[in-house]
């Protein structure tokens, strides 16, 4: 009797714990641990108390039950590591590297692949889950054309792989998702001002509030100016011959400013940005004369988008956005003519686009979450043109009237949870586009949690990316037939497993094993038997077998940080140059608290192997190491940061697309930057 | 009381077994439950005890979980080793009061479980004066003596604090944290 008395309480204990455990279960995950080592155990309250815990208005997954690898890097950690732009938080991430010319964009790389001969594009870049990727050459912007203020950003997910399925075109090796700060959480004014090397110098208003009613408004402008390197040095150039000793001095300078507003009132948000930046070109690329100044890139980029999630009673959640958005981009590079006289190669490029999605899922019988939706794209208004010599065309705008710039997607979803620690994530998306007509991208993720530390995934999913339209419509100099409006898309496929274990409260490991087998690449080769004339087409194929190994330690309010290292063997079958893949990638980032949080040091150090440049000449290894103070002295209302970059003044060279194939960066640099609320 | 051992060492292990092997009633981690255990590891963070409750060779924080809801298992997985100004934390889960009352241990720190919600006071009782840090989360913890007690606010999860509580047995609570708390008074003498 004893005995049945004592153990009835045990099972119902148990049958509770049960229940209420599965009741938990069904809520919707939102990111609790990351690939950074970022935990809710490493939240303060303030963060703990924001998170959403009992209901969900829209449909987040935690990265754990992600069907990929990702990173997340916070504003905090923005901030610690003092991240001057995007490019810098990239450099940062477990297998990613960046790539200057210091042209206007910084090229970003990822599992051995980051092309010299052409314009990345293999990556989506989402704002707030805005597309912000151009259509024109689909470059991921990471320096000064990325159009928002880093300091405006709440955190940035990196998702690895093909998520075509779910986004469409340039999600293919992978999506940047950045998610801006809100209003209520500047809740004041911000001011950020910052000096450093180089004359650059940089100043941020931002406002933000909630008001009582709920309508929450975020205001901020930022202007930067940089005067650049004053002394570069391109061996390429060194002809005393010819009165040039190589040096392009006083002529790298780089000034931007942008604008980011948004108004939201429940699930309504209103947003809109402008970003404006004019680089000058040192390196004389694409046969500019060296040393002039007048060697320019300027862009500009506006977006203006509504979305409204709402949540059905039946449970379906909404989501419907719109969106504007310009391209200018204005190229100047002064040629010497036969006359001697400098002539002005200008490219003028002026892109409008209108975008419309709409997104509704919803959670079948607990277990299907089931996601559905389109999404319409119409580039409505381009304008290419390039004046060189007699009057000509950049981009062959014939074809403007021929063919719609137009695309449209619709996309299938769905998250079966087989069991509670067994996800199967099924997704498949069809494209339609004006030019090359339909591509269909299937993806299948299999996450098994077998104990409550270890997770495994098994991926396989395709994506493309769509001919950009500086391929499909890029016209020679002086020969009108070779453009090619019918290339076909990039085809990705890949098939990854992901070992993710938590072998502490302190210590995280993952380890990812892939192979890409990357088909109908667009390159860039010359045209029928015209000397001095190309043409974009598809070509052959590409594998990469790689390992990515990332190690995240630490605890908050201690030493905490990431090691990662990653390996990658391109296989370019079709033309055997792998240009721009280091075999090794080695990074380290290490925050080390001093007294308490209210001080850190972060340390970083980043290996990238040898590469071929696009000539096949070896572009040597480097190894970089930031270190960033960060001091919150007083109270909440004061940050202090200062960055030496490239701490031990290391010689180093990235790859580039045109003579010079190889470009000198930045030595040892530093920066001071005040943030003040008030 | 043999039995009792028994019934514990059963639950535990059922307990232990459901969170280390495949359990299909049990999906492994929830967001809640890790969110509610980084808040109470907050909380011992944002305490200062007075320096006489720790002895001088012992670098641990005792952690005492009464009851054995969820948050119990995911105390235990989360939050032991974990340091709190450089003591490391020990968990221990007892099933019911008698339990904790045999182990003879008054730890540093308390969490009482949802299902022990009715015998708070008698929990109470047996604290005597004793600096321990008092956390839960159910309706009127701070309002019976509780210290912080965790509260769902919309779809987050906020909490409350009783100052009055903690200082009456010679605990701080941090000021930045009780910023950010719903205070809850029961002692008159609070106001400054």
């Amino acid at each position: 009797m004893m005995q049945r008395a004592t153990s009835t309480p045990g099972h119902v204990y148990l049958l509770g714990l049960s229940a209420f455990i599965l009741s938990v279960g069904t809520f919707p995950v939102h990111a609790e641990t990351t690939p950074t080592g970022m935990n809710y155990l490493e939240m303060n309250l303030e963060q703990l108390m924001a998170i959403p815990v009992y209901a969900a208005s829209k449909h987040q997954q935690s990265s754990k039950e992600a069907p990929s690898l990702v990173t997340i890097v916070t504003a905090d950690e923005i901030q610690r590591y003092g991240y001057r732009n995007l490019g810098d938080l990239l450099r940062s991430v477990p297998g990613f590297y960046v790539s200057l010319n210091r042209g206007s964009a910084g090229y970003v790389g990822t599992r051995g692949l980051n092309r010299t001969t052409d314009y990345g594009a293999r990556f989506l870049l989402q704002v707030d889950g805005h597309r912000l990727t151009e259509p024109v050459y689909g470059t991921l912007p990471s320096q000064q054309d990325f159009p928002l203020d880093l300091d405006l950003i709440e955190r940035v997910e990196i998702v690895r792989g093909p998520g075509s399925s779910l986004y469409g075109s340039n999600a293919f090796f992978g999506i940047v998702n950045v998610i801006t700060r809100r209003g209520k959480d500047i809740n004041g004014a911000e001011m950020a001002l910052s000096t450093g090397s180089l004359s650059t110098n940089s100043a941020r208003l931002s406002y933000g509030k909630e008001t009582e009613g709920g309508t929450e408004l975020l205001l901020s402008g930022t202007l930067y100016g940089s005067s650049g390197n004053n002394d570069l040095y391109f061996p390429d150039f060194d002809y005393p011959a010819a009165g040039i000793d190589g040096h392009a001095r006083g002529i790298d300078a780089d000034h931007a400013g942008s604008l980011f507003g948004r108004v939201s009132y429940k699930g309504l948000r209103l947003t809109a940005g402008h970003a404006d930046r004019k680089k000058q070109i040192p390196s004389g690329r694409f046969g500019a004369i060296f040393g002039d100044p007048n060697t320019t890139n300027w862009e500009k980029r506006t977006f203006a988008i509504a979305d409204y999630s709402y949540t059905l009673p039946s449970n379906w959640e909404i989501v419907a956005r719109g969106s504007f958005d310009h391209y200018m981009y204005k190229g100047n590079i002064p040629l010497l003519s036969s006359e001697e006289q400098p002539i002005d190669y200008k490219t003028d490029i002026d892109a409008r686009w209108l975008r419309g999605e709409v997104q509704a899922s919803h959670t079948f019988a607990g277990r299907h979450r089931v996601t559905a939706g389109g999404e319409y794209h119409s580039l409505y208004d381009l304008n290419a043109h390039l004046s060189y010599a007699t009057e000509g065309h950049y981009l062959d705008n014939r074809y403007k009237t021929n063919v719609r710039f137009a695309s449209f997607g619709l996309f299938l979803q769905d998250e079966f949870r087989l069991r509670d620690n067994l996800l199967i994530n099924m997704g498949i998306r069809l494209d339609d586009y004006d030019s090359f007509g339909e591509t269909i991208n299937p993806r299948l993720g299999v996450i098994y949690s077998p104990w409550e530390r270890t997770t495994f995934k098994l991926l396989y999913g395709q994506a493309f990316r769509a001919p950009v339209l500086s391929e499909m419509f890029y016209q020679s100099a002086d020969d009108p037939r070779n453009i090619n409006p019918f290339l076909d898309p990039e085809k990705i496929t890949t098939y990854e497993g992901i070992w993710e274990q938590r072998l502490a409260p302190w210590l995280q490991t993952t380890v990812s094993v892939y192979r890409n087998e990357i088909s109908d690449i667009i390159e860039f080769s010359p045209y029928a038997d015209t000397i001095g004339s190309y043409i974009y087409t598809n070509m052959g194929e590409t594998t990469v077998k790689g390992i990515e190994a990332i190690v995240a330690v630490g605890k908050e309010q201690g030493i905490r940080g990431r090691f990662s290292y990653a390996y990658a063997d391109v296989n370019v079958q079709h033309t055997g140059v792998t240009d721009n893949s280091p075999r090794h990638l080695i990074k380290a980032n290490v925050l080390v608290p001093l007294g308490s949080d209210r001080y850190t040091a972060a340390i970083e150090a980043q290996y990238v192997s040898s590469r071929l440049d696009m000539v096949g000449e070896q572009v040597d290894a480097y190894w970089i190491s930031n270190i960033n103070l960060f001091a919150r002295p007083f109270n909440d209302q004061f940050d202090l940061s200062f960055g030496v970059y490239n701490v031990f003044d290391e010689k180093y060279f990235d790859p580039a697309s045109s003579l010079p194939f190889q470009t000198e960066q930045d030595g040892r640099t530093v920066r001071l930057k005040v943030t003040y609320r008030f | 009381m043999a039995l009792q051992t028994l019934k514990i060492i059963l639950c535990a292990a059922l307990i232990f077994f459901c969170g280390a092997v495949p359990c299909s009633s049990a999906r492994k981690t929830s967001p809640v439950l890790l969110v509610k255990v980084s808040f109470l590891l907050n909380f011992m963070k944002f305490t200062e005890w007075p320096a006489s409750v720790f002895p001088p060779a012992d670098q641990s924080l005792l952690l005492a979980v009464l009851g054995e809801d969820p948050v119990a298992t995911q105390i235990k997985q989360s939050l032991e080793g974990q340091l709190v100004s450089d003591r490391t934390i020990q968990v221990a889960i007892y099933a019911n009061l008698p339990a904790w009352q045999q182990a003879r241990t008054m730890p540093h720190a308390l969490f009482v479980s949802e299902s022990m919600s009715r015998q708070w006071t008698e929990v109470l009782a047996l604290l005597v004066s004793h600096p321990v840090l008092t956390m839960a989360d159910f309706p009127n913890f701070c309002a019976q003596g509780g210290m912080l007690n965790l509260v769902p606010h919309g779809d987050t999860i906020h909490f409350e604090a009783n100052p009055g509580a903690a200082k009456k047995v010679s605990l701080s609570l941090n000021a930045q944290m009780l910023q950010l708390a719903e205070i809850v008074s029961t002692t008159k003498e609070i106001a400054p």
